[in-house]
């Protein structure tokens, strides 16, 4: 790439820029697939991805463990959607109050499980089912990852994830794939 | 499907477990997985439930992974990083930068706990000795050079281009923003959005009000349904209305922006467009405008509707 702005050109500010773009070039795309999973809208997610990237540029010096870069930015990337989640107005739950316990978790015909499908089921999620399921899924990390990461108990982790999991399960599996539909999620 | 009659309570209770086991993680022959995977052995059906359940597992496992990456996405974020750093911005005092930077600066020096502790959270060793990683040691060749006193005279030297510079960033800041708008950017932006909402089923940040003010009356002869704030690359303040809904989809989007890209002042200029989106964008009154619609008789009909100011 060309010069970047460095600044006061300083060798600081060439090494940081050499740094964070070669971060950008290796986990864009990981980061914008976490925040596309989280968010289940491309635009959010390039938002999200924006702002996880100027987060990173400027906390870089935090970062002195090269083999942990994927795992950092993820937790920007959390980060920010949490923040944003935070930020949105509360929206009508209408089928998460469902008993989950009662649902049948008998395994039915998976084939047609694909990226958009199972968008479709996890944008039916509460915030907090989508990350675990995406930190699991997605980021591979232990319970016990999850547990520190979101500083809650590893059996609170294990009882939402198997939850979050079930329910995941049940929209997968029950329900067709939609085609778009003007009401669904429009005015 | 595989309806299954319903387990014991013991089996249940060991599928629960069964449950947790994460084959990425877990080693089967472990304690306390091997006494449950044992169990597996003499229950053919409960053996059938644990290996559907592997297998779909996997499938979602690979499914997360399936995420279409948007073209130049990388690009774009250097090219907002960039942007957001020149040497300009910290200088001009007193100037907001754009929303999305703010929000950062929240982040790391306000909010604090929440955003510090999750961006610190995967170093567990978060001090550690200089090594060779970078960080440290560039931030001490800094230092060096800033030593050196060739350097100050040449800072000194360029001082009053600085300055000169600072009146144009703060010339640049007041009419934002600072990142390139190209008729491909804008309509993939606003496209992303309404393919979030239409085929995704997803609402704007802080979801769609009813739209009750005089404005955009003025503008159009249609009133609009409802209307959003949403965050574009060019204005986090923009504004879309929808003037109606049903099986037809119309998004009438405002992003406040001088007219780079020299837009007429009727809508009459196609965006590029793919699928079933038709785009059509003018500029009027400070803002850009964009129309969205799966029906290409809404653009034919846009300089009907369009009542110039």
């Amino acid at each position: 790439m060309a010069d970047p702005v460095g600044g006061d050109g300083s060798e600081l500010s060439q090494a940081k820029w050499s740094r964070i773009e070669r971060l950008v070039a290796e986990h864009h795309a990981d980061v914008y697939g976490y925040l596309f999973r989280l968010s289940g809208s491309a635009a959010d997610a390039e938002d999200l991805a924006q702002q996880t990237f100027l987060a990173a540029f400027e906390n870089i010096g935090q970062l002195r463990e090269p083999d942990k870069e994927r795992a950092w930015l993820l937790s920007i990337a959390r980060s920010r959607f949490l923040k944003w989640v935070r930020k949105r107005a509360p929206r009508v739950a209408t089928d998460v109050e469902l008993d989950v316990e009662l649902l049948d978790d008998g395994v039915t015909d998976d084939a047609g499980i694909d990226g958009e499908r199972l968008q479709q089921a996890l944008n039916r999620l509460p915030p907090d089912w989508r990350l675990v399921l995406t930190m699991y899924y997605y980021e591979q990390a232990t319970y016990r990852e999850i547990a520190e990461q979101l500083g809650i108990p590893l059996g609170t982790v294990m009882s939402r994830l198997a939850r979050a999991k079930r329910r995941l399960r049940e929209l997968l599996l029950r329900q067709p794939v939609r085609p778009a539909q003007s009401s669904h999620g429009q005015p | 499907m595989n309806e299954e009659q319903p387990f014991s309570h013991e089996k249940e209770q060991l599928r629960r477990m069964l449950e947790l086991f994460q084959p990425a993680v877990d080693r089967p022959d472990s304690e306390p997985w091997l006494a449950l995977h044992q169990q597996l052995e003499g229950d053919p059906k409960l053996r059938q439930w644990w290996h559907q359940m592997q297998r779909m597992d996997e499938k979602i496992r690979d499914a997360f992974r399936e995420v279409a990456i948007p073209e130049a996405l990388a690009e774009r974020i250097v090219d907002r990083l960039r942007s957001s750093h020149s040497p300009q911005v910290p200088a001009v005092a007193g100037v907001q930068p754009p929303n999305a930077i703010r929000d950062v600066a929240d982040c790391e020096s306000q909010e604090g706990a929440v955003c510090e502790q999750a961006a610190a959270e995967p170093l567990p060793q978060p001090v550690s000795p200089p090594g060779p990683d970078g960080v440290i040691m560039t931030e001490a060749g800094a230092a060096r050079a800033m030593r050196g006193g060739w350097r100050r005279r040449a800072l000194l030297a360029v001082g009053g281009l600085a300055v000169a510079a600072g009146v144009a960033a703060l010339a640049l800041w007041l009419l934002p923003p600072a990142v390139p708008l190209t008729e491909q950017q804008l309509a993939y932006s606003v496209r992303s959005m309404v393919d979030s909402w239409v085929e995704h089923g997803q609402q704007p940040s802080g979801g769609w009000r009813p739209y009750e003010a005089a404005e955009p009356v003025a503008l159009l002869r249609w009133r609009p349904q409802y209307w959003a704030q949403v965050s574009v690359p060019w204005d986090h303040q923009a504004r879309v209305y929808t003037v109606r809904s049903g099986q037809t989809h119309f998004y009438l989007f405002q992003i406040r922006h001088s007219n780079q890209l020299g837009l007429p002042p009727v809508p009459s200029q196609p965006l590029p467009s793919s699928g079933a989106w038709k785009m059509g964008a003018w500029y009027a009154s400070g803002c850009i405008y964009v129309a969205v619609t799966n029906d290409p008789r809404w653009l034919d009909g846009l300089s009907g509707m369009y009542r110039p100011a």
